[in-house]
């Protein structure tokens, strides 16, 4: 009885020991061996005993996903998706159970990406009473966000001083990037042309202060206030208008008028006086 | 008695009716941003030099919240490259960055070989007039990799780096490893 239980021991530690022995397995082999690899992946060969390996390969930034399809002498590792990655060190740990092996890699893209220039504009909005200087900060990058050389012995970050021109408007940086918007607003009014009419049929002398320009011979912005001051020789008079598409206009009642005199002001432009006349 | 009845009635159906719609309602569970605790950012320590040789000069105040958004970027990156998890940093990418993160994303992973940035000396090349652009050269960064067995390899590497102010972050929109061939250094 007891040489069973002495027998069922040994078993026993025989079994746990078996159990606590990894399997060695040795290091695959990769055939055309490079310290450079180029993505997507195109067949990258080991040469590796055993069907159950599985590999990460890390790029600078992220784990890049691969794929394992078993060959006669080892396996082929695949790319799951076609597209680059942020190039620069990387490396590919292929795992077989406990065993881990290491292969430190330089990672680019093999297919030439699509390079974009990016320009950055500040600021945004330019008031031409103010400067029409504007930053550019501009560089070059591929679609997968790696800074590229914008030209050959080019440096990777550019910055110049624009001048722009004094046009009001809306300006892209990037033709085809809405984002790349730039605004040119118009500056002070310095020019205010006055002119009346008499309408008949509403009996009214219409004053018309137009087209209000800035010193680059802008309109000057919507909704500026334009102040029509008359004068009677007893009162003076006050009345605002905004502007419109350069334009801002007032009614008097023929009635009313006795040899008004009347010119018209923006902050510190002002119109030459005109005199309606009954 | 029986208008009574028909008005109490009315009253438990619009109650019954009200509670239920309550419920079928969508409560987005993602907190705002200002109310999550970034526990990835907030456990990384690395070391940052900064040193202004742009054209615009940025305020004190200004390099103290880029230093802080440069930590944190790094903090993500290092948990990216651990474990393909790209939603964790995503305040702190830009869009396209996202969108080149997104292209490699196959499922997160569990960690084999991690990375911890020690050591950056960020040079600013140029500052936008309106705090929004910010290029650099990332000089000397020592970067150390560890691997499950804990060995560690520590390396020595130039950057180029694009960052963009967005939302209440600073941004990594663009970069570019310098050395093709990192020095080691440990």
């Amino acid at each position: 009885m007891r040489i069973i239980k002495l027998n069922m021991v040994v078993v026993l530690l025989l079994v746990l020991i078996s159990a606590c022995n990894n399997e060695i397995v040795q290091e695959p082999i990769m055939i055309n061996s490079s310290d450079t690899l180029y993505m997507p992946l195109k067949d990258l060969e080991f040469e590796a005993k055993g069907d159950q390996w599985e590999a990460i390969l890390n790029s600078f930034t992220q784990p890049i996903p691969v794929k394992i399809r078993y060959g006669k002498n080892g396996f082929h590792l695949y790319p799951k998706k076609d597209h680059g990655i942020v190039e620069g060190p990387g490396r590919l740990c292929l795992q077989h159970g406990d065993n881990k092996f290491y292969y430190k890699v330089y990672l680019k893209n093999i297919l030439p990406p699509k390079i974009e220039e990016v320009d950055y504009r500040s600021s945004k909005i330019i008031n031409l009473d103010s400067s029409n200087a504007q930053q550019r900060i501009f560089l070059a990058v591929d679609e997968w966000r790696n800074i590229v050389d914008a030209a050959e012995g080019a440096e990777l970050f550019e910055e110049e001083i624009l001048q722009l021109n004094k046009k009001v408007g809306v300006y892209r940086a990037q033709g085809h990037l809405a984002l790349s918007s730039y605004y040119i607003e118009p500056g002070s009014c310095v020019s205010i042309p006055l002119k009346a009419k008499y309408i008949d049929i509403k009996k009214v002398y219409r004053i018309i202060a137009g087209p209000l320009k800035d010193r680059y011979d802008n309109l000057i912005a919507d909704g500026t206030v334009v102040k029509f001051i008359c004068d009677n020789g007893k009162f003076t008079n006050l009345m605002e208008e905004i502007s419109l598409n350069g334009f801002a206009s007032i009614e008097i009642t023929a009635e009313e008028v006795n040899e008004y005199s009347i010119f018209a002001k923006v902050d510190d432009a002002k119109s030459l006086s005109i005199t309606l006349q009954p | 008695m029986i208008l009574r009845s028909l008005f109490i009635s009315f009253v438990v159906l619009v109650a019954i009716y009200l509670f239920l719609q309550g419920r079928t309602i969508n409560r987005s569970s993602e907190k705002p941003v200002f109310l999550r605790a970034d526990k990835i950012a907030e456990n990384h320590q690395t070391k940052i030099d900064i040193t202004v040789e742009s054209q615009v000069i940025p305020d004190s105040l200004e390099l103290v919240t880029l230093e802080k958004d440069y930590a944190n970027i790094w903090a993500h990156l290092n948990h990216l490259y651990a474990t393909n998890d790209i939603i964790a940093g995503k305040e702190y990418y830009t869009e396209s960055w996202f969108k080149q993160l997104a292209a490699s994303y196959d499922g997160v992973i569990e960690p084999v070989i991690s990375r911890k940035d020690e050591y950056h000396h960020f040079y600013i090349k140029n500052w936008s007039n309106d705090g929004l652009v910010c290029s650099a050269i990332d000089s000397n960064a020592v970067l150390t990799y560890i691997y499950p067995n804990e060995e560690k390899e520590s390396y020595k590497l130039h950057m180029a780096i694009v960052l963009l102010y967005q939302g209440d972050h600073w941004r990594i929109d663009a970069i570019k490893v310098i050395d093709n061939n990192p020095h080691l250094i440990e």
